[in-house]
């Protein structure tokens, strides 16, 4: 569903190549658990497959299409949905309205559906009432929460999430596990995640780490445990 | 329409910085505007004064020129200055720059059926009338003012002379025995519009009917011409029956012609002196009035200019730097809704439409404002500019004393929708008014130039705040 090929990235001020001819596949149907030590440069892959940044060289293909300079913008919208390490809502807005204006712009099918929404806030542990304050009222781990199901609401078959348990206690990290397995194995979308914890990573079907000094040379780091 | 409801959204939550960006905005506005008030009541005003000034040039004898040739035939007696040719003037009026012009030609003639005014009492006020008649002097002299029009002389135009009863003299007049008198001269010999008057002229008894009476304001004219025979004892003629007392009838002394536009005289000039000859004749322009009038309008027409370019472009200096700081502090929502497949273009759509809204706000306090802070300002540069150019027309004109005077009554007299009054003639009255307003009005026109110069104002705060983000990928974005 999604390929990198040849994938070499480097920050345009640094000196060093983050990763060199990277070559990876990601499939529907899957959830993903990209790990490694802090400033491997999960985020940056991330991004990449996200289309938020461009590859120094390389190529990302989506559904054996390129996504191109002038694709970027309509595959942020239609294909991909990403829940960053920070600043993921819209601090004037309502828990509500952050999900509402996210589905609006993404064209998502349910975008007028706020039973919907209040649903999948429900089953992680967000109520009608924090529903429809601002999110500026909510706890780091709540907004977490509200990007994670603003993300599940888009109809994008790539989800990418970035330590999106980061900040949540133990019972609140088992149910959003369980939506992203949903997510991947009920509605056959690809998901993956970035994550510190060992725990999370193993309840993944696939891991991917990135070790610094195999990573620029290693071609498959991919490691199954269904 | 996303953005524009994420705008709405942002402008009616985030209430504090929506206030501080409504009080910037109104104060970069209200300035604006009353700028722009300003200068359209200023460029008004210039407008007026063209109309109502009469720049007038001057066709005469070349006297300069006359007295050189006294210099050099010993044997001449007295000056002699050549008088104009009604033929040369019709075909010189025919000038596109020419609004209309005026034939003069005067005489001196004796009262016959009347008695003069005697001329020694003229400065004391204190002297009763009637002391004044009875004393039968030698100057019962009068003076004979041949003229086109009454309306057209600078007695008349300028508001020295008015006419008090019947008419003045027209066109229509030309060649008639009709005549226009001064009412104390009116006042003391009993005749009324329509009497008949007999006077002397070169020994010659001549019958003149009255159409006309005009009240002559002497205080001003003593003033400037203190040797002159009392202004009461002028009589209006036409300039084509004066000729023939004279016994030249197709001739005339001078003539002045009114520009249709005050500042094309000296190219007037240039132009009718190909039909002149220039030894004989010679052509003086008096748009020192104009000029004088003029002068302090086009300053305040060009500070009102400088004023809005300088507001606009420290406004939206100001603007941007806050738009700056604004998107700075929101890059964040921004790389997200990048992140989320926002185009570039939506996002900046978006934060302008914020400002816009604070814009539209905005007009409506400096629209209140505006006039009220263009009035205070406009009242203290003519008080400047004035002050100005009265010291300084002063000194140029010099037997002008309306210069700066008129400038200041102009001003006043647009402000209120009057023509130019005649109060305005002496600098002495000019000094005393300080109360001048422009006359600002607020049209559609203005407030279509208001929002237009906020839009321009909010765009380029809006292009330059964003660019220095959203030119990078969203990741550069989010992580910055
Ligand atoms: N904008 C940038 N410009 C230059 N270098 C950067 C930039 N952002 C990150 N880096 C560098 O790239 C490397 C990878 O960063 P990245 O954020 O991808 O790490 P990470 O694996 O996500 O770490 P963490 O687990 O702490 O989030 C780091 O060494 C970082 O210093
Ligand atoms: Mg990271």
């Amino acid at each position: 569903m999604l390929k990198v090929e040849d994938l070499t990235y480097q920050y345009p001020k640094s000196d060093k190549k983050l990763f060199e001819h990277v070559n990876l596949e990601f499939d529907a149907g899957e959830l993903y658990a990209i790990v490694g030590r802090s400033g491997a440069g999960k985020t940056t892959f991330l991004s990449l497959l996200a289309g938020l940044d461009v590859p120094t060289s390389g190529k990302l293909k989506y559904q054996e299409q390129m996504v191109t300079a002038s694709t970027l913008s309509e595959y942020r919208r239609k294909d991909v949905s990403m829940v960053f390490q920070a600043y993921n809502l819209f601090d004037y807005m309502t828990v509500m309205e952050n999900i509402l204006t996210a589905m609006e712009l993404t064209g998502s099918k349910n975008r007028h559906d706020r039973q919907y929404v209040l649903q999948l806030l429900a089953k992680i542990g967000i109520d009608r009432q924090l529903a429809d304050k601002k999110v500026v009222f909510l706890s780091g781990g709540q907004q977490q929460r509200v990007a994670i199901v603003r993300t599940m609401c888009c109809d994008a078959q790539l989800v990418l999430a970035d330590e999106p348990t980061g900040n949540l206690d133990e019972d609140n990290t088992t149910e959003v596990i369980n939506l992203f397995k949903k997510l991947a194995h009920e509605e056959n979308r690809c998901v993956i995640i970035v994550t510190h914890e060992a725990e999370v990573a193993r309840n993944c079907d696939v891991q991917i780490e990135l070790h610094q000094g195999h990573f620029s040379v290693q071609r498959n780091l991919c490691r199954s445990s269904k | 329409m996303n953005f524009i409801k994420r705008a709405w959204l942002n402008v009616i939550r985030k209430k504090g910085r929506t206030l501080l960006l409504i009080l910037i905005m109104s104060a970069i506005l209200l300035f604006v505007f009353a700028g722009l008030l300003i200068q359209e009541a200023a460029s008004k005003a210039v407008d007026n004064a063209k109309q109502s000034a009469n720049a007038t040039v001057t066709l005469s004898a070349n006297r300069s020129n006359a007295f050189r040739q006294l210099r050099k035939h010993k044997q001449q007696k007295s000056l002699t200055f050549s008088s104009v040719n009604l033929k040369t003037v019709r075909q010189i009026a025919k000038s596109g720059y020419v609004k209309n012009y005026n034939t003069l030609s005067s005489t001196n003639g004796t009262a016959k059926s009347f008695k003069a005014i005697k001329t020694t009492t003229t400065n004391q006020p204190a002297g009763p009338i009637g002391e004044k008649s009875k004393s039968s002097s030698s100057s019962s002299s009068l003076s004979l003012d041949g003229v086109t029009s009454t309306a057209l002389t600078s007695a008349f135009s300028e508001g020295t002379n008015k006419i008090v009863s019947g008419r003045g003299l027209t066109v229509n007049d030309q060649g008639t025995n009709h005549t226009v008198i001064e009412k104390q001269l009116a006042k003391q010999n009993d005749l009324t519009v329509g009497d008949q008057i007999k006077v002397k002229v070169s020994g010659k008894l001549v019958k003149l009917k009255i159409v006309g009476i005009y009240r002559a304001s002497s205080a001003s004219t003593s003033q400037t011409q203190p040797q002159m025979s009392d202004p009461a004892n002028t009589l209006y003629l036409s300039s084509k029956f004066v000729g023939k007392l004279k016994g030249t009838p197709q001739k005339v002394d001078s003539v002045s012609f009114t520009m249709t536009d005050p500042a094309k005289a000296s190219s007037f000039i240039k132009q009718a002196k190909k039909s002149i000859n220039t030894t004989k004749f010679s052509l003086t322009t008096n748009d020192a009035v104009y000029q004088t009038m003029l002068t302090p309008l086009n300053n305040i027409k060009s500070f009102s200019q400088k004023i809005i370019w300088l507001v606009c472009i420290a406004g939206t200096a100001i603007l941007t730097l806050l738009v700056i700081l604004m998107v700075r502090e929101r890059r964040y929502e921004a790389g997200v809704l990048l992140a989320l497949g926002e185009k570039k273009s939506k996002v900046i759509w978006q934060f302008f439409t914020e400002l816009f809204l604070v814009m539209l706000v905005s007009s409506v306090i400096a629209l209140i404002g505006g006039k009220y802070a263009g009035n205070l300002m406009s009242k203290q540069l003519i008080q400047q500019t004035t002050a100005q150019t009265t010291s300084v027309s002063g000194g140029q004109t010099g037997g002008m004393p309306g210069g700066g005077g008129n400038s200041q009554g102009m001003i006043q007299g647009n402000s209120q929708g009057q023509k130019q009054p005649a109060q305005g003639r002496s600098n002495a009255s000019a000094s005393q008014k300080q109360s001048s307003t422009l006359n600002l009005k607020i049209s559609v026109k203005n407030v279509l130039e208001l929002l237009g110069f906020g839009l321009l104002i909010i765009f380029i705060a809006v292009i330059l705040g964003t660019i220095n983000i959203l030119r990078w990928p969203p990741k550069k974005i989010l992580t910055m």
